[in-house]
């Protein structure tokens, strides 16, 4: 009888343990490792990306960069008429030039054309339009929709 | 006069009166005017205005491009964007949730309120 009882409980506790691997969260599943992914991408429409890590984005339209922790380290460089908006962002109309951007909790976009993106570190991004980007583990084109990749 | 003639007279007068009656209650009516008939002193005819773009028909793409036109037509007329701008920061937020439904909806705000 208490044998048998604990082949259920050991039964139970397997599916449980299954089930939680089989249902977890994607993003979990991806972010596991060493907590550093890498990001190239080139091409026109919209580039944006969350998270923490060190960000490199060039090419023209609309750069927009927001900075949620507080302790980014924000270059740019190049034309750009620069404005603070509500919400902490700080955009760049008729942007023409790199911005090199560090932090914790940064989100950085560029909207335009001939956007070549570099980063590392930690995070999420999306890529619409035509083009192509390459991860450390996976590589494709940009989307029509709002496709979230997880960095790493 | 005797009675008998006006009682006569009185008989041929109401039976004429009641034949006119009834010819001109028989006679087809005229169509009711148009309300609408311009005068000299109606309004103007309101311009119209410039419609507004189809965004089921658009691409991504196109629709980010014509809010990028926009956004620099206005500013370059000296126009307030701002609050464009934050539709905008709204939708690339929703971008990066994976709200496609709330991202398009954002920009197409954008667009419109950059719109003439």
């Amino acid at each position: 009888m208490k044998n048998k009882l604990s082949i259920i409980l050991s039964i139970a506790a397997s599916l449980a343990l299954i089930g939680a691997t089989v249902f977890a969260p994607q993003s979990a599943l991806a972010q596991s490792g060493d907590g550093t992914g890498y990001l190239t991408a080139s091409g026109d429409g919209l580039a944006g990306i969350r998270g923490q890590g060190n960000i490199r984005i060039s090419g023209n339209g609309v750069l927009m960069i927001r900075d949620l922790a507080g302790d980014a380290s924000i270059q740019v460089t190049g034309n750009g008429q620069r404005t603070v908006l509500p919400g902490g962002w700080i955009r760049y109309v008729g942007f023409q030039g790199e911005a090199t951007v560090s932090g914790n909790k940064v989100t950085v976009a560029l909207s335009g054309y001939d956007i070549h993106l570099e980063a590392s570190g930690s995070g999420k991004f999306v890529l619409r339009g035509n083009g192509t980007y390459q991860t450390g583990h996976l590589s494709g084109s940009w989307t029509e929709g709002p496709e979230v990749h997880l960095l790493p | 006069m005797s009675k008998r003639s006006i009682f006569l007279l009185l008989s041929v007068a109401l039976l004429s009166a009641a034949c006119a009656r009834f010819k001109k209650a028989s006679e087809p009516t005229a169509a009711p005017v148009s309300i609408h008939t311009p005068t000299a002193a109606a309004p103007a005819p309101i311009a119209t205005a410039n419609p507004t773009p189809d965004f089921s028909t658009m691409t991504f793409v196109e629709k980010n491009n014509l809010y990028l036109q926009l956004l620099s037509d206005r500013q370059a007329e000296g126009a307030d964007t701002t609050a464009a701008e934050e539709a905008y920061a709204r939708s690339l937020d929703a971008t990066l949730d994976g709200n496609a439904g709330e991202a398009d909806q954002y920009l197409q705000q954008a667009i419109l309120l950059l719109w003439k």
